[in-house]
């Protein structure tokens, strides 16, 4: 079936694929997630058309894309969920294709959508997934317990799982996944149908879980959550990477103006055309009650600009530089189609 | 133009039957429904070609014109059958009516637009009724054929058709009411043929005692029709209320001077109180569309068992102030979680609400085999085959609604792809499931094992056996114990493993109960009408027999005896004992293929000890007559069963990760299944 264009060989002479990690600093990240050439159809239908994506130990990476662009089937794939796909896909080093048991054993997954057994309480629905995974016994109540902690569930061990809120059910989905302490966390748009308060806590979780370590795949449709939270983000559209890197790669690729708000007190005449002469500001725009500096970030940055607002001799009482404009970004990459 | 507008618009209906069209399997099942359909009608019309040709020719010679004049026989022959294709694929086609809007969450949007309630009901009902009168389409030609032979009333035909389209419409209300008060189409099929195999039980015991209560159109056909075609030589006399209603048809007809309208209207006029019960029905199919909108889907059952938990606790509080004296403990899963959910938090796993199940099977169950076992003369009492069949049957369909369900029910719920992504291999989740069954099988195999050992009881004489020490008779007693229990272990199992494989590939929970339930009912129909070995001795064969074997059965008797041969005993005995041996190779067969096969093996070894009494159209009859014929045969298809089984399992195990859409080490993915499974997910757009 899958005729694997890469061998697992190619990337790895031992089973964990060191040598197709990347060298940061002198230093040999090894891979947690890597991706070549992947291929996903259903009949005719090509929803997944060549991705290839590196993914280090520890990192976050964010997966963006309108509907229909291929995420889901890459995480499937990825999950052991896919059986027919083409190319090569490596969870810490394992083959998803021939090491599929070993896969599900370093990976956790919360796909986008997902029910929960209606007759059971969150302790029941936790002590399920952990014989699923294959916990000791002995090890059981310690680890559920560190979960709940974790995911901030305790106080509701004993709610019927069918009775939690949305937000809740994520977080339990998540607590689910932690069980059997997997290396590596793949998460389809798990802030999707969230209220504003349960979005936060859900960051603030993912953010906890990137401070402990654990290698995060995340798509999601708010932008503007990925890039506070993610290393790296990647933007596939029809099945293809648009374009993948840290935030401000894909700014600089895209040669997208960092936006800074300033307001200044009784400005001299004179001063926006001073401001407008700095190096690396692009423009300068009057509001009602501030200025809309737009600057080239890679010539000016923004503590460079704050400077020399000061030694202009600008009173200001305000200086906000906006945030990433991934939306811009994100508009400016794709074009809109579906599949 | 402004005639055009006068049509209203119904957007519902246009929607369903725009639906309907674009779906290739709306295509694939018309046409099998057409195969199947027609190849019925041009047996049944061959058998009762077969039956005239004898009838009309006993001696042999050449009659012409005899099939002048034969429509009416075949055409009371082949309307029954349209009206049980009706009673048989109605529920099927309206079930989902209602429910799949409740399943899709679309029924709220239905209610905010202006469509009034009673017109979505009864767009619905014309969305269902639409392809079932398509279906009955396919056989009009075949009834203007049989027309055109002769001997069918244009009355008897407008009337019919009349009475079809009446059929339709009651059986449809049923169904539409149904998927009004289920949240789940598989709740609202199960529960549709539950009611519509009550209506024809009950008008069909009603019918053994000439009590004939004028309840649905097939009723009325029976009364008008069925009985008193005077070419029809083999019904008989049907009763007094019959007989009245077709009196007053006569003389009305005689009265109006044969006007055709006016003997049309009465049948219309007896065709009131099914019209006024599919009113009713459609009437609290409205009121309940609104007031079971947004109902739970959670099972009803285990609705029922909490309520009841409710009100004993509450009884138990108040008269004894809260004693317990076994305490339910909440134990959690130590090493097969899915087993463990299924035994403990289902409810027809947990072992409180499964004795609850047990009572209410056992108690009526018992009470007809204490009855039966005091009053009956007979050794060999019918009626107690025919409720081991009941029982069996309703074992079958709970079996097979639980079974093809547990990993649709999980897909439909969104549990699957958390519990796929966990380590445990696929064997082990089907595996684990269908381990959480053995409760329910062992409650299920109790009042079956009961009737076994009545019928066993009226059998033998269990004192005399004791005082003679017959160590042959006890050994039969045994043997037969010992092959009910592994029959009835097998035969469930099969059932499951059948229906697991079945309910694998189905994304929902009412295609995988359809289909499981189909693919049984074929398989028990099917063989029951093309398996039946039939009388020994082939004097009255046709009549008794099923088709295939039938015209077998003519060939044997043209080619052992002729009459123009001279009579020689010792030919006659050797062509008895091989028609004998013959006769019991078909009915092994007949056992073999079967899904009831080992069950009917069975009993043999109970006829081989007293014949008497056992019909000759048994299809244990013909290898009951020796004891180790009866005991090689039953052990022969308990093997071939247990075969089955084996392979069912095997088969539902090895494809488990293909049909799961899942990655198991070392499984080759290269399978046909998946492309179309992979087509199911474009359509729900999981990419």
């Amino acid at each position: 079936m899958q005729a694997s264009s890469n061998s697992p060989d190619a990337f790895a002479s031992t089973p964990n694929a060191n040598s197709s990690a990347p060298v940061a600093n002198g230093k040999i990240t090894p891979l947690a997630i890597c991706i070549r050439d992947l291929r996903v159809s259903y009949g005719k239908f090509e929803a997944v058309k060549g991705i290839s994506l590196d993914i280090p130990q520890g990192e976050v990476f964010g997966f963006i894309g309108p509907n229909g662009a291929g995420k889901s089937s890459t995480f499937r794939v990825l999950a052991t969920l896919q059986p027919k796909f083409r190319g090569l896909a490596l969870v810490c080093g394992l083959d998803v294709l021939s090491q599929a048991q070993k896969v599900r054993d370093v990976m956790g997954f919360v796909p986008d959508f997902f029910g929960v057994y209606e007759d059971l309480t969150a302790l029941e629905y936790l002590h399920f997934f952990a014989a699923a995974y294959k916990l000791p016994v002995s090890k059981r109540k310690g680890t559920i317990d560190d979960v709940l902690t974790l995911t901030d569930m305790t106080h509701k061990a004993n709610s019927p799982v069918d009775g939690l809120s949305r937000g809740m059910k994520q977080r339990l989905a998540l607590a689910r996944v932690l069980l059997h302490d997997p290396q590596v966390l793949l998460l389809d748009e798990p802030s999707s149908g969230l209220d504003p308060r349960a979005r936060i806590e859900m960051r603030e979780l993912l953010k906890a879980l990137r401070e402990m370590g654990k290698t995060i795949l995340i798509s999601s449709h708010i932008l503007s959550e990925l890039s506070q939270l993610c290393t790296r983000i990647g933007i596939v559209e029809l099945g293809k990477m648009v374009a993948q890197g840290s935030v401000n790669d894909i700014y600089r690729q895209l040669q997208v103006r960092r936006v800074v708000h300033v307001r200044i007190e009784n400005p001299a005449a004179d001063l926006m055309e001073r401001v407008q002469r700095i190096a690396g500001v692009e423009t300068v725009e009057k509001q009602v009650d501030r200025w809309e500096i737009r600057l080239h970030e890679d010539q000016l940055s923004v503590g460079d600009l704050h400077q020399a607002l000061v030694e202009e001799k600008a009173r200001l009482t305000m200086f906000q530089p906006e945030a990433m404009d991934m939306e811009t970004a994100f508009m400016k990459l794709t074009e809109g189609k579906t599949a | 133009m402004s005639l055009l507008r006068l049509i209203p618009e119904l957007p519902l209906l246009r929607r369903e039957l725009i639906e309907l069209s674009n779906r290739r399997r709306t295509y694939i099942v018309r046409f099998a429904g057409a195969i199947i359909i027609l190849s019925i009608v041009m047996v049944q019309y061959f058998r009762v070609m077969q039956v005239i040709s004898q009838t009309a020719n006993p001696g042999g010679g050449w009659v012409p014109n005899k099939f002048n004049g034969s429509g009416g026989v075949i055409f009371s022959a082949l309307v029954p059958m349209l009206f049980h294709s009706v009673q048989l694929l109605m529920p099927a086609l309206i079930c989902g009516a209602v429910t799949i809007e409740k399943e899709r969450n679309t029924l709220g949007t239905l209610f905010v637009t202006r469509l009034s309630p009673m017109t979505i009901i009864l767009e619905k009902l014309a969305s269902r009724l639409v392809p079932m009168l398509t279906f009955l389409l396919l056989t009009f030609p075949v009834l203007a054929f049989v027309y055109s032979l002769g001997g069918v009333d244009t009355t008897v035909l407008l009337s019919t058709l009349w009475l079809l389209l009446c059929e339709c419409v009651f059986y449809a209300s049923i169904g539409l009411l149904c998927s009004t008060w289920f949240s789940t189409t598989a709740s609202a099929f199960i529960c549709s043929y539950i009611v519509v195999g009550m209506i024809v039980m009950f008008t069909q015991i009603m019918g053994f005692g000439y009590l004939y209560p004028v309840v649905t159109p097939f009723d009325v056909w029976n009364f008008a029709f069925g009985g008193m075609s005077e070419y029809n030589v083999y019904m008989s006399n049907r009763g007094w209320l019959q007989q009245m209603l077709f009196e007053a048809l006569r003389e009305s007809s005689a009265a109006a001077g044969g006007q055709l309208m006016t003997r049309v209207m009465l049948l219309i006029s007896m065709s009131v109180p099914s019209l006024m019960a599919s009113g009713f029905f459609v009437l609290l199919a409205r009121f309940f569309l609104i007031r079971r909108a947004f109902v739970s889907s959670s099972s009803v059952l285990l609705r029922v068992f909490k309520r009841v938990d409710t009100f004993f606790t509450k009884l138990n509080d108040n008269t004894t102030g809260g004693v317990v004296l076994i305490k339910d403990y909440d134990s959690l899963p130590a090493f097969d979680p899915v087993a463990w959910r299924e035994r403990s938090k289902k409810s027809l796993g947990k072992a409180r609400y499964l004795f609850r199940v047990l009572i209410v099977l056992e108690g009526p169950v018992l009470f007809i085999c204490l009855a039966t076992a005091t009053f009956s003369m007979s050794a060999d009492f019918d009626g107690l085959r025919v409720l081991l069949f009941l029982m069996w049957a309703i074992t079958a369909m709970i079996l097979s609604m639980k079974a093809s369900t547990m990993i649709s029910s999980e897909r439909t719920r969104e549990t699957l792809e958390a519990l796929l992504s966990t380590p445990m291999s696929s064997r082990e989740i089907i595996s684990q499931k269908v381990a959480g069954l053995h409760r329910l099988m062992i409650v299920l195999s109790i009042p079956i094992l009961t009737i076994h050992l009545t019928l066993l009881l009226m059998h033998f004489d269990i004192v005399q056996i004791v005082r003679s020490l017959s160590l042959s008779t006890l050994g039969t007693i045994l043997f037969y114990g010992a092959m009910v229990a592994a029959t009835t272990y097998t035969s469930m199992h099969l059932i499951v493993w059948l229906s697991a494989l079945m309910g694998l590939r189905s994304p929902t929970q009412a295609r995988s109960v359809m289909a499981a339930i189909t693919v049984l009912g074929v398989w028990v129909a099917g063989s029951a009408f093309l398996l039946t070995p039939g009388e020994f001795g082939y004097s009255f064969g046709v009549s008794t027999l099923s088709p295939f074997f039938g015209i077998q059965e003519q060939r044997f008797s043209e080619n052992f005896i002729l009459p123009s041969q001279g009579w020689d005993p010792r030919a006659e005995i050797e062509q008895q004992e091989k028609i004998e041996r013959l006769t019991a190779t078909m009915s092994s067969v007949c056992c073999l293929m079967r899904p009831d096969g080992s069950i009917w093996a069975n009993e043999s070894i109970l006829a081989s000890n007293r014949l008497a009494g056992i019909s000759k159209t048994a299809p244990f009859y013909a290898f009951s007559r020796l004891r180790s014929t009866a005991v090689l045969v039953s052990v022969l298809v308990l093997a071939w069963h247990i075969l089955m089984m084996v392979c069912f399992r095997g088969l539902t195990l090895t494809l488990a990760p293909r049909l799961l859409q899942r990655l198991d080490d070392g499984i080759p993915m290269n399978s046909p299944l998946i492309e179309k499974s992979s087509a199911t997910l474009i359509s729900e757009g999981a990419m």
